[in-house]
């Protein structure tokens, strides 16, 4: 029976401990922090009172891994690798160091909140958006009757939902985002440009704007930023992450300081792998080992790291950094790169906009505008990117779009796809078909 | 040069449109009937009340294509094709014969309800369910309160559509198969339960394995007779499935399954210049890996396109089909591709499969309204390639059927398909019930 370290105990590590659970190996966690399983993005919905109770924040806990086998210590830091020796050294929440052999290894040491060296950061009332304990802390000070005003600081996936969430709770809210427009790593700025009236619909008030400095006594008061001084009571960041991968020397990382892995999850040392937020695998449209901090990437990674070492030949196809989100109706959804990222990536591409509506127009239901745009290399005519955006839920559709890009299929394949038609469900002539058709 | 389309429901309409958008040839069309481009598939809802008025069920119209510069007869049906001169032979409205010549051929004659040839099958209040002349007389049946009683002969898609409906105007019903379970042909005993039950639930009888004896009745339809009772009927609708209208190419056009035009990747038949397009084609099935017959609309109007395209030059080719499709009854939704378990074992094609049932959400959100995603992956034995997936839920997750379409199409493995980037968010989405049920295939 294969013993197995994991370091690191969320979606990535916890994953791989269960399948190797099923495989009846050996499982052994350590986790850093206090608690196990949180779902980092539930969060919005804990303040949005959609989440009640603490324990459906968590997706697991240590008694399931417990029961299933594993044995698991939190609070405990990994603090080396002997790699020839195969032992890893820990010290627990006691302070007492130990050493503990493995016949394998999976770091899944996870991300940390990008650091924002400015003025008053010290302040209190002002959060990362990453652990439950950011959570916690956050949703305690949102009670607050004196905090009237939150600044997100931040328009990607996070900071969007956030800004929701705070403003649903009844906070005046204030989004703040360096570029000229939000999500500007998963959107062109016309798919953006929606997010933002939605949430101008809510009542977010957004800035396009950087920030200088916080002031205050005790807690922040005032954010200042680039284009104006504001009363706030609660800052919240949610500036993006980087990858934490600190232990084990001899590992290869990329210049962000991701783990470097192959399509079996392993590092350059047999036998030693990394999943989820701390490594960094193989993007097939840029062509460069990538880091990606999207639960399904972490899901995904340890589910082929803890099979190849159960001996079962998988691999990694690579990811398309395929993500939904929704803030109130509206579901915007995007797989592979944007605009702005083939322009980065000196990647020719054209694109193919269409909106239609999801019903025929005979259905007597809500019939929502649906907008679709696929990129695609102008040379080989491959589809390398979708954006769509819907007040329907079209998410699941994004699944054939990241599959469509992983098989490099053409524009001109696209339109002539067998996808089934229902009144009940979509047009004859449908978006999907008529956004190829469009690109021809 | 001289292009002429025969037949302009989707498939005729798809390939004018096309035609006449890239221009550069002469173009005229005929139909029979004087209906195009009537949607049968919204048949259901129409007869069901959930429509205000059948209109909607167009979406084109003759002059849409005169506009474009196409010559357009309806209620003109031909009579004789001469492939060897090129020409077509009609009747004018007033008797008269004509004809007219064609550098290239687009037959896109569709297909007809089979034919159901018991006794009393001609009585009145027995209704097709294919034209708009069909659903209409449905329609003007039903809204007559005396009518109580429905009948549907023929429980696939079309047949449970129509129970329902018929249902939801509080009419009784009985559904009646000859098969052991409704769906039968196309998909699996756990799928096609997700379905009957609903319809039980709402109080329409399933009459399964019950072959039809007769229609009684004087001038009007009263009853279905069948082996095992009678039932009373005072309309009764024939679900039969449907077969090609071919006639026009008899003797001369090579036919392939069912009775269809043979036709290659292009749509072109066996005769040059002459192609095939729609329910009265064989279309290339990539489940089985050879040519099939497959009547669906969404087939029909992509293979319009492709016609369109040799006819002016433009080189194109069909992808092939999975045959994928959609039904929703009372709110459970069905969708699938490809082979179902039975279809494989009737073909004899050695398969195994995988079901899942899982939470749209994840369970930890502890949501009331959570529904359940049953989910069934088929794949060959031998190479583990997916052949067929099915899909249920009351969700509407119907962009997961898209995306196992085009597995089946690029005939890709389970392996291939596990380890996919399937995004997740817990307001949308839970657990990933696509990559669960392949990594589960996987490892048997």
């Amino acid at each position: 029976m294969h013993k197995v370290i994991i370091v690191g105990a969320n979606f990535a590590g916890i994953n791989a401990a269960r399948v190797l659970l099923e495989g009846g190996c050996n499982v052994v966690i350590y986790e850093r922090q206090a608690e196990i399983g949180y779902m980092g993005a539930s969060f919005p919905l804990w303040v949005m009172g959609k989440v009640k109770e603490r324990e459906q924040l968590f997706h697991s806990n240590i008694v399931e891994l417990a029961d299933a086998g594993a044995k698991v210590s939190t609070s405990c830091e990994v603090l080396s690798i002997d790699f020839s020796a195969k032992n890893i050294t820990v010290r627990d929440k006691f302070g007492r160091e130990f050493k503990d052999d493995y016949d394998y290894l999976i770091l899944a040491t996870g991300s940390r909140s990008r650091q924002f060296p400015v003025a008053g950061m010290d302040l209190d009332g002002i959060h990362y958006a990453k652990f439950f304990s950011d959570a916690n802390a956050c949703v305690q000070r949102l009670a607050a009757p004196e905090v009237k005003r939150v600044a997100v600081i931040g328009g990607g996936y996070i900071g969007c939902e956030l800004a929701e969430a705070c403003k649903k709770h009844g906070k005046d809210v204030l989004l703040l985002e360096t570029d000229k427009q939000l999500l500007p790593t998963h959107f062109d700025p016309e798919f953006a440009g929606i997010m933002q009236d939605q949430l101008e619909l809510l009542g977010v008030k957004i800035h396009f704007s950087r920030v200088r400095s916080f002031v205050g006594k005790k807690y922040v008061e005032q954010i200042v930023h680039e284009k104006g001084v504001e009363d706030v009571q609660l800052v919240l960041f949610c500036v993006g992450f980087y990858p934490v991968a600190e232990i084990g020397d001899e590992l290869q990382r990329t210049i962000e300081g991701s783990y470097i892995v192959d399509e079996h999850q392993e590092t350059n040392i047999k036998g030693v792998f990394a999943i989820g937020d701390c490594c960094a695998n193989f993007h097939q449209i840029i062509g460069k080992h990538r880091a990606s901090f999207f639960a399904s990437n972490a899901m995904r990674t340890a589910h082929i790291a803890a099979r190849r070492i159960l001996g079962r030949d998988v691999k990694n196809p690579g990811s398309q950094n395929s993500s939904v989100v929704l803030i109130d109706k509206l579901y915007l959804g995007s797989t592979g790169i944007t605009m702005r990222k083939a322009e980065e990536l000196k990647i020719e591409v054209g694109y193919s906009d269409f909106t239609g509506k999801q019903f025929p127009a005979f259905m007597a239901v809500d019939n929502p505008d649906v907008k679709l745009r696929l990129l695609y290399r102008l040379k080989e005519r491959v589809l390398v990117g979708v954006q769509i955006a819907s007040q329907y839920d079209i998410s699941s559709a994004l699944n054939y779009y990241s599959l469509a890009i992983q098989e490099r299929l053409s524009i001109e394949e696209l339109s002539l796809m067998d996808l089934f038609f229902m009144p009940h469900f979509n047009h004859a002539y449908n978006y999907h078909m008529l956004a190829a058709l469009g690109a021809s | 040069m001289k292009v002429i389309i025969i037949g302009l429901n989707h498939a005729g309409c798809a390939a004018a449109r096309t035609i006449l958008n890239l221009g550069g040839c002469e173009l005229s069309i005929y139909d029979r009937n004087r209906e195009i481009s009537f949607l049968s598939c919204g048949m259901a809802l129409w007869i069901g009340g959930q429509l205000a008025s059948g209109e909607g069920l167009f979406y084109a119209h003759a002059k849409d294509f005169e506009d474009l510069g196409a010559k357009v007869y309806v209620d003109r049906g031909i009579e004789f094709i001469d492939f060897d001169k090129k020409l077509v032979k009609g009747l004018q409205p007033n008797g008269e014969p004509f004809y007219e010549k064609y550098d290239k051929l687009i037959l896109a004659t569709g297909s007809k309800t089979r034919p159901f040839n018991v006794l009393g099958a001609d009585l009145e209040n027995v209704v097709g369910t294919k034209f708009y002349r069909d659903a209409e007389k449905a329609v003007r049946i039903l809204r007559d309160p005396e009518i109580k009683n429905a009948v549907v002969v023929g429980a696939g898609y079309i047949g449970t559509e129509l129970a329902e409906a018929c249902r939801r105007l509080g009419k009784e019903v009985a559904l009646i198969d000859i098969a052991p379970r409704i769906l039968y042909t196309h998909t699996d005993e756990k799928f096609s339960h997700l379905i009957e039950n609903r319809l039980l639930e709402n109080g329409v009888k399933l009459q399964m394995s019950e072959r039809v004896l007769s229609f009684e009745g004087d001038s009007k339809v009263r009853s279905v007779r069948t082996v095992k009772g009678e039932y009373p009927a005072e309309i009764v609708f024939l679900c039969t499935g449907f077969e090609p209208v071919t006639e026009l190419g008899r003797g001369v056009l090579k036919l392939g399954n069912q009775g269809a035009f043979l036709v290659d990747r292009k749509q072109q038949t066996s005769q040059k210049d002459v192609y095939a397009i729609g329910d009265c084609a064989t279309i290339y099935d990539n489940s089985i890996n050879d040519n099939n017959y497959i009547a669906l609309a969404s087939s029909a109007i992509r293979s319009g396109i492709i016609a369109a395209h040799n006819v002016l030059g433009q080189h194109m080719t069909s992808l092939g089909s999975q045959g994928s499709s959609g039904l929703s009854i009372y709110g459970m939704r069905l969708v699938t591709t490809g082979l179902s378990v039975k279809m494989a074992n009737d073909r004899g094609i050695d398969v195994d499969y995988v079901d899942v049932v899982d939470k749209q959400l994840p369970a930890s959100l502890r949501r009331s309204d959570n529904p359940d995603v049953h989910l069934r992956l088929v794949y060959r034995k031998k190479d583990r390639v997916i052949v067929g997936a099915q899909m249920a839920s009351t969700y509407d997750m119907s962009g997961g059927i898209h995306m196992y379409s085009l597995a089946i199409q690029q005939g890709l493995t389970l392996e291939r398909l596990a380890f996919l980037d399937n995004f997740f968010m817990p307001q949308i989405v839970g657990n990933n019930y696509y990559g669960k049920a392949a990594m589960r295939a996987c490892t048997t």
